[in-house]
C-alpha cells in the first residue's frame, strides 16, 4: 500500500548496520549464561552477565516462544530463527544457533541479540501515519496520482481507484482516465496534461466525471509537473471526490437564490399595498368626507361614482393579491405530460370573444418540442395571462399577431411568445414590467396583475421569464421551464 | 390678492385629483387648479409656458409613482430645465408610500420643498394654501 511509495529514513540502514548495538552470549539450554561479549552489557543494559539467565532477563510474555525455541535447538538441533522480545525497556532481536561437539551433540547453545529499539518506535511511528493518512484520504476523499513522462505509466492510488469505482484488476492509462471525464471537459483536461509536460506549467481543475460504474461526481484534480535538469519527468496531483462540497454548493446558491426570490416578493407585497391598497382606501376616506360636506349635494353623483370606482380598484387589487399569494403558498397542482397546442388550444378558446373581435391571429410552431411536464392549470393560466396582454396592448391599426415557439436550450424546455403590439421601453422599465399592477402604456387601463401572475407561477416551478421588446415593433417573452442549474446538478 | 395661486397637480389617480381639486376649491376657491397625469405631460406643459408667469405653477404636487414618467424622472428632467423657466417653482413629493427610502430620497433633491404622504386631507392642503396666500385666505 502506501508504505511501498516512502522513503525510509537513513537511520535505518544505520541501525541494520551498527555492531554497537550486537553481543554474543553463548549459554545453557536452560539459558544460564556461560559467555557474553563485551557489548552485551550494553545491548542488555546490565553489568554482570556471568551466571545469570537469558530466559530470566526477557519479558514474560515473549519468554515461552523463547524456551520453545531453545528446546527445539537443543532436541532437533536446529536454530531459532530471528525474533524480537522485549528485555527491560529494549525491543531485541534474538538468533540463536545450537553448539554442538563433534558426535553431532548440542553442548550449548549460541545467542546474538541485536538491539533494535529505535527500530521498532519507527516502525511503530510509520504504521500510525500510515494508517491516519489512509483515514484522512478516505475521509476526505483525496487520493494523488502520477504519471512517468517517459513510460506513460499511470499510477493511482488507492483513493483514486475508489474515487473512479475501478475493479481491483483495473489497470489505468492516461487515455482511459481522461475518458471518465465528461465529454465537454475531456479537452480541459488533455490540455492540463499536455501543457504540464510540454510547458512545466500546473494547474487546478474542477470537473464532473462518470465512474466505472457510471456515477455522476464532480472531482477536483491538481496537475504538478516535477522537472530534472530542465525536463519534466513526471507529473503528478492531488485528486479529489468533491460531489457533496459541489451539491452543498449548489444548495446554497439555490437557497440564496429562493431567499433573494422571497425578499423581493416581500418588497413586492410592500409595494402593492402601500401604492395599490392605501391609494384607493385614502381615496376612500377623501370622498366620504367630500360627500360629508357637499352641502348643496351638486357634486353628490361624481363623488359616488369615483367611490364606485376606487371600491372596485381596491377589490380588484385584493383579488389579484390573493390570487398571487395562492399559487405561491397552495400546494403545486400535478405535473403532467402535456401538449402544449392543447394547452395553446384551450386558453385561446377562454379568450375566444377578445381573439376574434380584435382579429388577432396566432402561429404556433412546437415541433422542436412538442410536449412539457408541467401542471395544466399553471401553463394555461400563462397563455391567457399572455395572449390577453399581447391583444390589449396591440398597435393601433395593426391586428395583433402571436407566435409561440417552443424549444430546448441548454437542455431546459424554453417557450418563446412573440407579439407585434406596442413593444415596452424597457430601459425606462426594465424589470418593473413584472410588478403588480405596474402600468407603462398610456391611456390603456391595464391592470398590469397578468405578468406578475405569470413569473410569480413560473419562479415557483422553479424557471425564469425574460423579456425583450422594441417599441411599436413588438414583444418576446421567453420562459424558461426550469433552471438549468437544477437540471444540471445530480 | 393680485392673482390667483396656481396650484399643479401631477398624478396618475383620477380620483386622487378628483378630491383634491375639490378640497382645494372647498378651501378657496379662487385657486387655480391643473392636472396633469403623468411626469411628461407637466414637463410638456412647463416648455411651453415657460415664460408666461400667469402660466406657470405656483407650487406643484408631485407624485412618486407614475407610468410613463415618474415622480424621480420628472425631477432629473425639470433640473435641466428649470433655469430656463420664468417662475420659481415649489415642488412637494407626495407618495402612498411606506417605504422611508423614498422619503430620504426626496430629500436629497435639492429641487424638492417637502414631503408630503397621502392621503392628502383638508388639513394639510389648508396648511399649504396658508403658507402660500398667508393668513385666513381659506374658507374655515
Amino acid at each position: 500500500m502506501i508504505s511501498a511509495h516512502l522513503s525510509l529514513p537513513d537511520t535505518f540502514d544505520k541501525l541494520l548496520t551498527d555492531s554497537g548495538h550486537e553481543a554474543l552470549l553463548l549459554h545453557a539450554p536452560n539459558g544460564a549464561i556461560h559467555f557474553a561479549s563485551p557489548s552485551a552489557k550494553d545491548v542488555l543494559s546490565s553489568d554482570s552477565l556471568q551466571g545469570k539467565n537469558l530466559i530470566e532477563l526477557i519479558h514474560e510474555d515473549d519468554a515461552a516462544v523463547v524456551i520453545d525455541g531453545f528446546r527445539d535447538a537443543v532436541i532437533r538441533g536446529v536454530p531459532f530463527l530471528p525474533h524480537t522480545v522485549r528485555i527491560g525497556s529494549r525491543h531485541i532481536v534474538v538468533m540463536t544457533m545450537p553448539v554442538k561437539d563433534r558426535t553431532g551433540g548440542v553442548i550449548e547453545l549460541q545467542t546474538t541479540l541485536r538491539d533494535v529499539t529505535e527500530f521498532v518506535v519507527l516502525r511503530d511511528q510509520i504504521q500510525v501515519q500510515e494508517a491516519v493518512s489512509v483515514a484522512t484520504s478516505v475521509l476526505a476523499k483525496v487520493g494523488g496520482w502520477r504519471l512517468d513522462v517517459a513510460s506513460n505509466e499511470l499510477y493511482w492510488s488507492d483513493e483514486v481507484r475508489r474515487i473512479h469505482e475501478v475493479p481491483e484488476d483495473f489497470v489505468p492509462s492516461v487515455e482511459t482516465a481522461i475518458g471518465f471525464y465528461s465529454k465537454q471537459h475531456r479537452h480541459i483536461i488533455e490540455k492540463a496534461v499536455t501543457d504540464a509536460i510540454e510547458s512545466a506549467v500546473a494547474v487546478d481543475i474542477e470537473s464532473p466525471l462518470i465512474t466505472y460504474t457510471g456515477k455522476h461526481i464532480w472531482v477536483r484534480a491538481s496537475v504538478t509537473p516535477e522537472v530534472v535538469d530542465g525536463v519534466v519527468v513526471r507529473i503528478y496531483g492531488a485528486f479529489q471526490d468533491i460531489t457533496e462540497l459541489h451539491q452543498r454548493e449548489e444548495q446554497l446558491r439555490s437557497t440564496v437564490a429562493e431567499l433573494t426570490r422571497q425578499r423581493d416578493q416581500l418588497e413586492e407585497y410592500t409595494y402593492v399595498i402601500s401604492h395599490h391598497l392605501r391609494g384607493p382606501v385614502g381615496n376612500i376616506v377623501s370622498l366620504l368626507n367630500l360627500l360629508s360636506e357637499d352641502d348643496d349635494g351638486k357634486q353628490a353623483p361624481d363623488t359616488v361614482r369615483h367611490l364606485r370606482d376606487s371600491a372596485r380598484a381596491l377589490l380588484d387589487t385584493l383579488e389579484d393579491l390573493t390570487h398571487a399569494i395562492a399559487v405561491r403558498q397552495e400546494e403545486v397542482p400535478n405535473v403532467v405530460d402535456l401538449r402544449i397546442t392543447d394547452v395553446i388550444d384551450s386558453a385561446a378558446s377562454s379568450l375566444s370573444e377578445m381573439i376574434t373581435a380584435s382579429g388577432t391571429k396566432i402561429s404556433v410552431n412546437v415541433s422542436e418540442v412538442p410536449t412539457l411536464s408541467y401542471p395544466q392549470e399553471y401553463l394555461e393560466t400563462i397563455f391567457r395571462q399572455l395572449f390577453s396582454n399581447a391583444i390589449r396592448f396591440a398597435a393601433p391599426g395593426r391586428p395583433p399577431r402571436v407566435r409561440i415557439k417552443s424549444m430546448e436550450i441548454e437542455g431546459v424546455v424554453a417557450i418563446e411568445f412573440s407579439d407585434n403590439g406596442l413593444g415596452i421601453d424597457l430601459d425606462k422599465y426594465g424589470d418593473k414590467i413584472f410588478r403588480i399592477r405596474t402600468s407603462f402604456h398610456r391611456g390603456t387601463t391595464g391592470r398590469g396583475v397578468g405578468l406578475f401572475l405569470i413569473k410569480t407561477i413560473v419562479e415557483s416551478m422553479g424557471g425564469t421569464i425574460s423579456v425583450n421588446s422594441v417599441i411599436d415593433k413588438g414583444t418576446t417573452f421567453r420562459i424558461m421551464f426550469a433552471l438549468s442549474s437544477s437540471k444540471a446538478s445530480v | 390678492m393680485e392673482r390667483p395661486l396656481i396650484v399643479a397637480l401631477v398624478d396618475d389617480d383620477r380620483v386622487y385629483q378628483f378630491t383634491t381639486e375639490r378640497m382645494l376649491l372647498r378651501l378657496n376657491d379662487e385657486v387655480n387648479f391643473r392636472w396633469f397625469k403623468d411626469g411628461e405631460e407637466a414637463l410638456g406643459y412647463l416648455q411651453d409656458h415657460a415664460h408666461e408667469t400667469e402660466a406657470l405653477p405656483d407650487l406643484l404636487i408631485l407624485d412618486i409613482n407614475m407610468p410613463f414618467m415618474d415622480g424621480w424622472q420628472f425631477l432629473d428632467a425639470y433640473a435641466a430645465k428649470k433655469s430656463t423657466l420664468a417662475k420659481h417653482i415649489d415642488i412637494f413629493m407626495i407618495s402612498s408610500s411606506a417605504d422611508e427610502r423614498d422619503q430620504v430620497r426626496a430629500h436629497s433633491y435639492s429641487d424638492v420643498t417637502g414631503y408630503l404622504e397621502k392621503p392628502i386631507t383638508s388639513d394639510l392642503l389648508r396648511g399649504l394654501l396658508d403658507r402660500y396666500i398667508g393668513g385666513n385666505a381659506t374658507k374655515h
